[in-house]
């Protein structure tokens, strides 16, 4: 699994998102995600780099995710989100 | 393969009636159809116009397949509905109706037309921000520069803003106004940069070439080549990547817009886009 604890991410943006629970980095990059935990959801916010749309992913990501979701508990309730 | 429906309801009502709307030649069509939100006290109080349309899709596709699909069917229902909504602000001459955004649109819902059934991807959801701001390393960071560059009491570079207003434009489908905007970009911030090079590299030079190479009479590409390189020993035409190849068709795309009142479509957009960005950063470097 590519997780790790983004500690900016963790004191920049919790109060803004809930709980934050950890990073997904994909293989080569194309894929970041931010998870926090908020009313018993696990909200994954999904971003890739400038100009590159979900179906120009080549990374796998989802089964990481909610293999995540899975062994924590949110295995019904993961919510992907991807960046604009 | 399965009938997938995708759904989405906007943010107003659109006074038309319900029903199939072509939105091809070759035949795709959206379905609007009025729909009406309760109060909590069980009134009408919010009348909007959902949007959909139906695609077929392998049975049992799963996971990133998926998720491409959905990715593929949202931006198709984006397009076809901020067009639509286009033609609705002109002919019913209601400037408040202006496109909308995936994350506007949010969440996409997925269904096996007919069934209520939810498909393997039941939802796509978009949000405008991206965690953290790309350019900032904290929201501290970003919260500092907001604060810092409103107290000037200045506004942001125009190029600055109208490189975003490019890139809008070509998420809400005005694609045309992409390739201009981003054309407005490419003009301004190498022509400003590149006129200052030129009168302090040739300073000493008569007034009338450092004008002639500043003027409209020596093209945008002609500054952007054999200009370049004798201010700035640098020219275009000599950037890697088949970077010159994809500028001039650009620009070609550009001029055949204004003067031919040709359309534009995604490619062109991003291209337009693509070559926008490229400038502001080789003229930060000069």
């Amino acid at each position: 699994m590519h997780f790790e604890n983004d500690t900016v991410v963790a004191e920049g943006l919790e109060g803004f998102f809930g709980n934050y629970r950890g990073t997904f980095r994909s293989e080569s990059g194309q894929v970041t995600a931010h998870l926090f935990e908020q009313d018993g959801w696990l909200i994954a916010h999904v971003s890739m780099p400038m100009g590159m749309e979900v179906d120009e992913i080549t990374d796998p990501y989802l089964g990481e995710l909610h293999d995540y979701a899975r062994k924590y508990g949110f295995e019904t309730r993961l919510r992907i989100v991807y960046a604009e | 393969m399965t009938a997938i429906r995708v759904t989405i309801t906007l943010p107003h009502h659109l006074a038309v009636p319900d029903g199939e709307y072509v939105a091809s030649p070759t035949g795709e069509s959206i379905h609007l159809e009025v729909r009406v939100d309760l109060s909590p006290e069980g009134q009408p109080a919010l009348i909007r116009t959902s949007v959909s349309s139906c695609f077929d899709a392998a049975d049992g596709v799963l996971g990133e397949a998926a998720a491409k699909i959905a990715s593929q069917q949202a931006r198709s229902l984006l397009r076809h509905t901020n067009r639509l909504l286009r033609w609705y602000r002109q002919l019913a001459s209601r400037p408040a109706v202006l496109e909308v955004t995936r994350a506007q649109l949010s969440p996409f819902r997925f269904m096996i037309d007919g069934t209520g059934t939810p498909w393997s991807i039941p939802v796509l959801e978009y949000e405008r921000n991206q965690l953290p701001m790309p350019a900032f390393a904290s929201v501290g960071e970003l919260g500092s520069a907001v604060r810092g560059m409103f107290a000037t009491g200045n506004e942001p570079d125009v190029a600055d803003l109208t490189l975003l207003d490019g890139e809008h434009a070509m998420n809400v489908g005005r694609f045309r106004e992409a390739v201009l905007l981003c054309w407005s970009v490419i003009d301004s911030s190498f022509v400003r940069k590149f006129s200052s090079l030129v009168d302090g590299s040739l300073a000493g030079e008569w007034v009338g070439t450092r004008d002639f190479l500043k003027g409209f009479d020596f093209g945008l590409r002609h500054k952007m080549t054999s200009g370049l390189r004798m201010v700035a020993g640098r020219s275009l035409f000599d950037e890697p990547e088949g970077f010159w190849g994809t500028l001039s068709a650009s620009y070609d795309k550009r001029n055949a817009i204004i003067h031919k009142g040709q359309s534009a479509d995604e490619d062109d957009a991003r291209h337009a886009l693509d070559v926008a960005r490229r400038i502001v950063q080789i003229v930060g470097t000069l």
